[in-house]
């Protein structure tokens, strides 16, 4: 647990290191992101302050004073009517500078407005600066002043304000308009990365003077503001965001026509009652307020309202950004997949959903970008790493594995010596009864010590498959999960407790529900008409009919007729009209059994329809469209088969949308024991007599038996054991299993063996119950086929190791049981004098050695024999 | 070339440019053909045409001061410049150089510059009244009111409408003047007069304010009753050859006795504007009977005084609007009068 919080603290810091540079080389892309979110957050719920009226140039008035500059008569006009209609501020957009040209009113126009603004004694005028790079010899050397304009209204510089952005003016003096004016505010903004002006410092330095934002100056010329209290950065600019046209819809908007047709109507009580005591922006520049206007007319409202926005500190964005990041990571580290990811889902979803609020409702911008990508980042290291961790973790494993399965070869070897040996002391008794009981006792030990191995060799294998199929919680559902799979199952006549049936069944849920071809490969016996159904039952058409086919009995020559139906007269048999079988499982499921059994110009046929889902009946002109839905199966290997070329690869792909490959029974042994219950009960109920109890001693013995013919042979045997059964009770007996097992294994031939081996890798007792024999049988063919392989090899033990093991991963297992072997078989012949002394103790000590084999055996005990007698003459 | 008919200047082009054609270096023609286009309004054409003439005839300094005018009034100042100042090298006293001069000066944001070439235009020549305005109102935007309203005033008295406006600021303000609310109104009429909608502006707001209508003071109310009964009082100065009959009486009454109807009916206006209630009475009666031979009934100016007022909320002028509705909707309109 420690372990994981500690990584998952890494993971968090490393995410939120990485994110944050990526956001810093990614500046424009994530302010405009993160702003895309706040603006409509604060769209939804701007600060509305009744004060200010926005008049804004209409299509009316541009038709009346033209699309370009006004004649500044017009905007006198307007001024000095807005002053007596009791207009608390009027504040112009542009910066008047330029004089008028004469085409436009000329100077008249420019006095006549000179005289309105001066007349109203309340208007507020920006003046255009250019901002100063702080490091230029101009702005060192004391900047603009004595060149700078002055107005009455702005500030000298102050002690505590001495790191102001600097600016200065395009002329030394002010013009004569900025002069008549109440006040006098700058416009400039500060662009964010994304190119968009968001802040504006509150104060410029020109000169040696502070002049305030135009929106300021306005809420100055309005009221008093306690400029203390206005929360500004570093730089003394504040955040007053445009917020796109919500902002300006917040406002309340007139058209310039409007107030000129009442200037003009002499509609005194209806200009008042617009415009008195309030703030009067007039946007003559452009119908569209622009975003530097948009800016301070926003810094007018955020001072009037006093609402401001706050962000958040870069330090507070890492520390957010490593927790959110490291829960993330703990959760990924901690949890099953898709809980992880709801819970990070979740987390993101919910910080989002906070940023929102809180920009919303307090004016507090909290930073998206970092901490997201951060999560995500930090979700993916997760994931990286459980990868690396499993891996790892499988290759400890695998190690550990190879490492006990080395250790079970030389215990069994030692098993397999001792016993040889308690043979050997059986036989001569008279002269050793006291080894008979000390080579029991070692042989207890040594059977002991190998059960617990083979226990903790299972139990490792186990772990290793499950890690190797990605996710513990992925290959083993969770108990809940299994649970409920189970139930599901049960109510599909399904019988299994096996994970591995349980996973396969969860694919299967997953698959019928979505028109995906389902093809099922087992041996027989495996279930795959039961999994067919049940794909049929859990798939939207399992109110149609469900047609199970085996391929594999359909004469060759009625194939077409029965697949696909036929018309009355097309033949001679066809005296009525037919539907095949996939009509009849029209809008539902048709199951293709053994559909490896196909003949080639079957394969294409069928092909066709899976193709086109139509095809004609024998004898008809007019196709047959269909909707069926098709499971098929075979317990031969397809893949193999569109490989060897006798089954249609593009068929096969057709086929295969979801593969699964029941595994037989002999691999889920615990299910035998649910299964024989159930095939008991049902046994009883076909006799129509009361089901009886299997007793412990046959139900381990069912456990054991391989059933290569899976659930039906295990159904057989139990039905035959019902009918027989005369006790209380189906005992071991009843079974009948040794008949089983030998008419199944009459075929002792190495090859067979040696497969059986190979088939599970070299472990001796797997191979035994396999095969049903005894396991020092097993041993001892195994014995053999390893003395003549070194025999083969010329001694190389390698060589025969790998000739015995097929492949190289066996290989080492073989090679060390061929050392164990020989080893053995030397210390057996080690004191005697004689190649043929040596020998005949031989047939005596492995007795059960065939006879094909022992000839290996004598040939290389005589080789040890030559090679000790030329050591002893060196 | 002073007409202004299109189709004689077009005809006039296409004449000059076909002498031009038939012979490139004819002076005469060219620059004909330059001032024609310019009146034309293709001044680019007549840019194009007058340099041609002056890269053979530098010293063509009517051509070259045409060339500027176009220039200017393609706003074009950084181009007419040097034009206008090559013409004044040429001859220093011309006084239409040196009137453009100011004016680009003034275009170009040079106002003291502008200032001083307008002076140089009245010394040259003291009656030109425009240039006597724009120095006025060059003075004004540079805050010299002192200075500016002597010059306002030398152009109201000269006739021009917007300079009175300037004036009647001026004395209402006490710009550059002692304060004269009077004389102001006086001014203000004057330009209101003429079609001068600033000065009506102002005169009704004053008005409103006398009325209180406005959300000045008491004091400024008392000011504006007190500046008109000082204007009624004022309008006798402006005809000393009539005699008052009384407080109550108005020089458009006098006038009328004296068998001036023509004139009185603007007097008594002016003078029912400022309050005078024997003047409204007067127009009453005028409008209703009129003076034969003297004034007629119905008379236009009278009933657009009447609504005017009524517009600003004279209650007298309303009912009086009111009568005479009542009394056309009473009395169907007939042909034949009795």
């Amino acid at each position: 647990m420690k372990k994981t919080v500690a990584l998952a603290a890494v993971l968090g810091l490393t995410a939120t290191v990485v994110a944050a540079a990526v956001a810093a080389s990614a500046k424009s892309a994530v302010t405009a992101f993160e702003w895309s979110v706040y603006d409509r957050r604060l769209s939804a719920r701007p600060p509305k302050s009744p004060t200010p009226i926005v008049v804004v140039r209409d299509p009316a008035s541009e038709v009346r004073f033209g699309a370009g500059a006004w004649d500044r008569a017009v905007l006198a006009d307007v001024i000095s009517a807005l002053s007596r209609s009791g207009a608390a501020v009027i504040g112009i957009d542009a910066p008047l500078g330029q004089p008028s040209a004469p085409g436009r009113g000329g100077p008249s126009s420019d006095a006549l407005l000179s005289q309105a603004i001066a007349f109203a004694e309340n208007v507020v005028l920006p003046i255009a600066l250019e901002p100063v790079d702080p490091d230029a010899p101009a702005a060192r050397d004391g900047g603009t002043g004595s060149t700078a304009p002055q107005h009455r209204s702005w500030p000298p510089l102050s002690p505590e304000s001495p790191g102001l952005p600097q600016a200065r003016a395009y002329s030394g003096s002010l013009p004569g308009f900025a002069q008549s004016a109440n006040g006098v505010g700058h416009m400039l903004g500060s662009a964010d990365p994304d190119g968009v002006v968001r802040r504006v410092p509150l104060f410029v330095r020109v000169g040696e003077r502070r002049v305030p934002a135009f929106g300021l100056a306005m809420a100055q010329a309005f009221t008093s503001v306690d400029l203390t209290r206005i929360p500004v950065d570093r730089q003394g600019r504040i955040l007053a965001p445009p917020a796109g046209r919500a902002l300006q819809e917040s406002f309340k908007t007139v058209p310039f026509s409007e107030i000129s047709s009442a200037i003009e109507g002499r509609r005194r009580e209806a200009l008042q009652n617009l415009v008195a005591d309030r703030i009067v922006l007039l946007g003559i520049e452009s119908a569209q307020i622009r975003d530097r206007v948009a800016v301070q007319i926003n810094l007018l409202n955020r001072i009037l309202t006093w609402g401001w926005l706050r962000e958040t500190p870069f330090a507070w964005t890492l520390v957010g950004s490593l927790l959110l990041s490291a829960l993330a990571a703990w959760r990924w580290l901690a949890a099953v997949w898709w809980k992880a990811a709801l819970t990070t889902a979740a987390l993101a979803v919910v910080y989002v959903a906070t940023v929102a609020a809180s920009a919303s409702s307090l004016g507090v911008l909290l930073p998206l970008a970092i901490p997201l990508a951060a999560i995500g980042l930090a979700s993916v290291g997760a994931i990286a790493c459980n990868q690396l961790l499993s891996a790892h973790r499988i290759r400890d494993l695998e190690g550990e594995v190879a490492e006990i399965r080395e250790g079970l070869v030389r215990q069994e070897s030692a098993v397999e010596a001792l016993e040889e040996d308690l043979e050997a002391a059986r036989a001569a008794a008279a002269r050793s009864s006291g080894g008979e009981d000390a080579l029991r006792a070692q042989l207890a030990a040594a059977r002991a010590q190998e059960a617990q191995t083979r226990a903790r060799l299972e139990e490792l294998e186990l772990r290793a498959k499950a890690l190797a199929a990605g996710d513990v919680g992925e290959a083993v559902p969770s108990d809940a999960e299994q649970a409920r799979l189970q139930r599901e199952c049960e109510r599909l006549g399904i019988v299994t407790r096996d994970p591995a049936m349980l996973a396969l069944f969860r694919d299967l849920e997953k698959a019928a529900h979505a028109s995906l071809p389902i093809l099922i490969a087992g041996e027989p016996g495996t279930g795959k008409e039961l999994f067919a159904r049940a794909a049929h039952r859990l798939s939207p058409s399992a109110e149609g009919p469900f047609v199970a086919v085996n391929m594999g009995a359909i004469p060759a020559e009625l194939f077409e007729s029965e697949m696909f139906g036929h018309v009355r007269g097309s033949f001679t048999g066809a005296v009525a009209d037919r539907k095949g079988y996939f009509e009849q499982a029209n809008r539902g499921t048709i199951f293709l059994d053994e559909v490896g059994e196909l003949r080639a110009e079957h394969q294409s046929k069928l092909l066709r329809v899976l193709q086109d889902k139509s095809f004609y009946r024998v004898g008809a002109t007019r196709p047959t469209t269909v909707d069926v839905r098709v499971v098929a199966a075979s317990n031969r290997d397809l893949e193999r088969g569109s490989a060897e070329g006798w089954f249609r690869e593009d068929l096969y792909f057709r086929l295969k949308g979801l593969v699964l490959r029941l595994p037989p029974l002999r691999e889920r042994r615990p299910d035998v024991r649910l299964l024989a219950e159930r095939f008991v009960r049902d046994a009883a109920a076909e006799l129509g007599r009361q089901p009886l109890p299997i007793s412990e001693g046959a139900l381990a013995a069912l456990e054991r038996n391989d059933w290569p013919g899976n659930a039906r042979e295990l159904q057989n045997c139990l039905r035959q054991a019902l009918a027989l059964a005369e006790g209380g009770a189906i005992s071991v007996a009843d079974l009948r299993l040794a008949d089983r097992e030998a008419s199944r294994e009459d075929s002792g031939r190495d090859e067979t063996v040696l497969a059986t081996l190979r088939r599970h890798a070299f472990d001796m007792q797997a191979t035994a119950r396999a095969l049903g024999w005894d396991r020092s049988t097993v041993t001892q063919r195994l014995k053999g086929l390893g003395f003549r392989a070194l025999v083969d090899s010329g001694g190389d033990r390698e060589a025969a190791a790998l000739a015995l093991a097929g492949e190289p991963a066996l290989g080492r297992t073989v090679e060390l049981k061929l050392r164990e072997y020989f080893e053995h078989l030397i210390r057996v012949v080690e004191g005697f004098a004689s190649p043929e002394e040596a020998i005949a103790a031989c047939r005596r000590r492995f007795k059960n050695l065939p006879e094909r084999h022992f000839r290996s055996l004598e040939l290389l005990v005589r080789q040890h024999f030559e090679r000790r007698s030329s050591a002893a003459r060196v | 070339m002073t007409t202004g008919d299109p189709a004689a200047l077009a005809a006039a082009a296409r004449s000059f440019r076909g002498a031009t054609q038939l012979q490139p270096d004819l002076f005469e023609a060219r620059e004909e053909l330059g001032l024609v286009l310019y009146m034309m309004g293709d001044l680019d054409g007549a840019v194009d045409e007058l340099r041609a003439l002056l890269r053979w005839h530098p010293d063509a300094v009517r051509a070259r001061l045409i060339l500027a005018t176009a220039l200017t009034a393609k706003q074009d100042w950084a181009a007419a410049r040097p034009e206008l100042e090559e013409v004044l090298r040429r001859q220093p006293d011309s006084v239409q150089a040196l009137y453009g001069l100011a004016r680009v000066r003034y275009a170009r944001g040079d106002q003291n510059g502008a200032i001083e070439a307008y002076r140089q235009v009245l010394s040259r020549d003291p009656e030109h009244v425009d240039a006597r305005y724009n120095l006025a109102l060059l003075l004004k935007l540079t805050h010299r009111d002192a200075e500016a309203t002597p010059e306002f005033l030398a152009a109201a008295r000269a006739g021009h409408v917007r300079a009175q406006y300037f004036v009647g600021t001026s004395y209402a303000r006490g710009l550059g003047v002692e304060p004269d609310l009077a004389r102001a109104i006086a001014w203000w009429s004057r330009a209101a007069e003429q079609g001068n909608p600033e000065a009506g502006a102002a005169l009704g707001e004053l008005r409103q304010t006398a009325l209180g209508k406005t959300r000045r003071a008491a004091i400024d109310r008392r000011t504006a009753e007190q500046a008109f009964r000082d204007y009624r009082a004022a309008l006798w100065t402006d005809f000393p050859e009539l005699t008052r009959n009384g407080d109550d009486d108005t020089v458009g009454a006098a006038l009328v006795r004296q068998g001036r109807g023509a004139e009185a009916v603007p007097v008594a206006i002016a003078e029912a504007r400022a309050f005078s209630e024997p003047a409204q009475a007067l127009l009453e009666d005028l409008y209703q009977l009129g003076v034969p031979g003297q004034v007629p009934a119905n008379d236009a100016r009278i009933l657009d005084y009447f609504k005017t007022a009524a517009d600003e909320g004279q209650p007298r002028a309303r009912r009086f609007l009111h009568e005479i509705s009542a009394a056309s909707e009473a009395v169907p309109p007939s042909p034949v009068r009795p």
